[in-house]
């Protein structure tokens, strides 16, 4: 590892990305994730990359397939209302089967909103986003940390299931500073041959990257594929991370990202008073932990969930406790974060 | 008016710790019995300004100048039209928070001429464990890149070398050495070395060869303790 520095979130998933050994990066600025294309564009011409400041989003999420159909680590970044535009995009690259990263740092909707975190754009990022029968894989970074380590991770998965990973922080975890360290080595790009245009491996291997099928059965066909793809991705890249599991707690909470920051300090501050709370934390929310947050709920008295918005997540939550035991929701919406005193008092109620 | 009282005007790195030592400045000086002005200059950062402690400060008695209203959770590149009012004052102490980098200290700029009329100090924040100013030529770099955006000379260096809670003796130290370097090279003075209270367990004060200022936080995470309200950008 090298020296720990300070960074903001979108410094430091933007460095990760170039040690990652991404040259290529296509984006239109957008608070709060501007630093992001700002630190691409500063350091992309220092390691012969290409950067790019697209027109458009739409423009850009094209940019971003157009590099990966030529076999290169390529990503965008934007923030809800630029992801929003880049959704026919990433649809045709989940179609292409195409390798991709592109980076939500999300902010306050519905609309323009404004400027402050949220975690409103779930339910887009897990169910697809774009038009069509699809799926991205998700992640869900709670620290900077986490945020700058999982760029070598999405791109990881991309490249092994050939599709397009999205890492959806939001505005505090791209603004915020902490400590953050890179390692000193990444996993090298996956042999591009497999998909790349003009790298044929025998005569007859043509890549043909393209997301038309007029013929029904062919488009059949292709979808099902994608889905068998879907049950590798269920079954190898499901992440979450428990917390004060062994307590004895009766409550679980549930939250990711900058909400289950929240959680944990109130799991925290309640322990001090002696009621003990359990904490599961998805890291992915597509492929989502249906198995682990049921488990985790087994023989719990309630499951709470913890977000930043009116109530998305929550409805995967019901869907793994499937009735088990009630599930209950403490939200806010318009971009307000919780102080510690009030999600302790929240959830008081809800456990009294 | 008496040219009593100080112009300070704090720039640094993105990141350098600007907000918070600005904020702390203005707490010391207000103590010190100064009527304190704190004029929020940042149009870069969209989170973490010196705008959000406004409520705090009232009932302390100092005056913050930074956009009002709505526009005080914008992302514009706007400012107060009391700004221009606040640096011709001198029956008060007026601590100018300026957006990091060369890019937030060009809105200096836009008032240097009633700067550079009137007596004023312009403070460096250095914080070396940012990668922008890691090193003695990164931190001259820098310098030199802020007095030609601003049109100003740095005339004082603070040591601001932290890493949260990873902020140890030698992190602090290494700070120190570089912004006395830093200030020989550009005939400034090298001032003070700042340490957050809640890092001071960490850090051997006896080490610190300099004037030590203990920093409160203010600037807090939504889920830290003690963050005052529910946190608005």
């Amino acid at each position: 590892m090298g020296k720990k520095v300070l960074m903001k979130g979108n410094e430091a998933v933007a460095e990760a990305a170039i040690l990652a050994g991404c040259r290529h990066y296509f984006a239109y600025p957008i608070t709060p994730q501007s630093e992001l294309i700002e630190y691409m564009a500063k350091k992309m011409p220092l390691v012969d990359g290409t950067f790019l400041q697209a027109e458009s989003e739409v423009a850009a999420i094209n940019m971003v397939l157009g590099a990966a159909a030529c076999g290169v680590r390529v990503m965008t970044s934007s923030s809800s209302p630029g992801i929003s535009l880049k959704q026919e995009g990433i649809s045709y690259i989940a179609a292409s089967r195409l390798p991709a990263v592109i980076v939500n740092v999300t902010r306050g909707g519905p609309g323009l909103g404004n400027i402050a975190p949220m975690q409103c754009d779930y339910f887009q990022a897990t169910r697809g986003g774009g038009h069509g029968d699809y799926y991205t894989p998700v992640l869900s970074p709670s620290t900077v940390q986490e945020f700058a380590d999982m760029a070598p991770m999405a791109f990881e998965i991309a490249e092994k299931y050939l599709t397009p990973v999205m890492i959806l922080g939001d505005g505090m975890l791209g603004q915020m500073m902490e400590p953050v360290e890179f390692p000193d080595a990444y996993p090298p790009q996956k042999d591009p041959s497999e998909w790349a245009l003009g790298a044929r491996r025998t005569p007859d291997d043509r890549h043909i990257i393209n997301s038309l099928y007029i013929d029904p059965y062919v488009l059949q066909e292709k979808t099902e594929t994608l889905f068998k793809v879907y049950e590798e991705i269920k079954k190898n890249e499901t992440r979450f991370e428990t917390y004060n599991m062994d307590s004895g707690a009766k409550y679980l909470i549930v939250a990711h990202g900058t909400a289950a920051r929240v959680a944990k300090s109130a799991v925290d501050a309640l322990k001090e008073e002696g009621v003990e709370l359990a904490l599961i934390r998805p890291i992915t929310l597509w492929p989502y932990p249906y198995d682990a947050v049921a488990e985790a709920a087994k023989g719990k008295e309630k499951v709470i969930t913890i977000e930043l918005s009116m109530g998305q997540m929550v409805e995967d939550v019901k869907l793994a406790v499937c009735g088990e035991c009630p599930v209950e929701f403490i939200g806010k919406a318009g971009g307000v974060v919780f102080t510690p005193e009030e999600i302790v008092s929240l959830i008081r109620e809800k456990i009294s | 008016m008496e040219n009593s009282q100080d112009l300070l005007i704090i720039t640094g790195s993105y990141g350098s710790g600007k907000t918070e030592y600005a904020v702390n400045l203005a707490v010391e000086k207000n103590q010190g019995g100064a009527p304190t002005t704190l004029v929020d200059l940042d149009v870069v950062n969209p989170y973490f300004r010196s705008r959000d402690v406004r409520d705090q400060f009232s009932s302390l008695g100092i005056e913050v100048v930074a956009p009002e209203g709505a526009f005080t959770h914008a992302d514009l590149p706007m400012l107060s039209p009391r700004v221009k009012g606040a640096v011709k004052r001198t029956d008060r102490t007026v601590i100018l928070d300026v957006g990091g980098d060369p890019m937030g200290a060009r809105v200096l700029g836009r008032f240097s001429q009633d700067i550079m009329a009137r007596a004023y100090s312009m403070a460096l924040i250095v914080n070396t464990r940012r990668p922008e100013t890691e090193d003695l030529e990164k931190v001259l770099n820098m310098a030199a890149m802020i007095q030609r955006a601003s049109g100003l000379q740095i005339t004082e260096l603070v040591a601001n070398s932290h890493l949260m809670e990873f902020t140890d003796t030698d992190v602090v130290v290494e700070g120190i050495a570089a912004a006395r370097e830093a200030a020989g090279a550009l005939n400034a003075k090298f001032t003070r070395v700042c340490v957050l209270e809640d890092h001071l367990d960490n850090v051997d004060a006896s080490a610190l060869d300099a004037e030590l200022v203990v920093l409160k936080k203010f600037m807090k995470k939504p889920w830290e303790p003690g963050c005052r309200k529910a946190y608005r950008c």
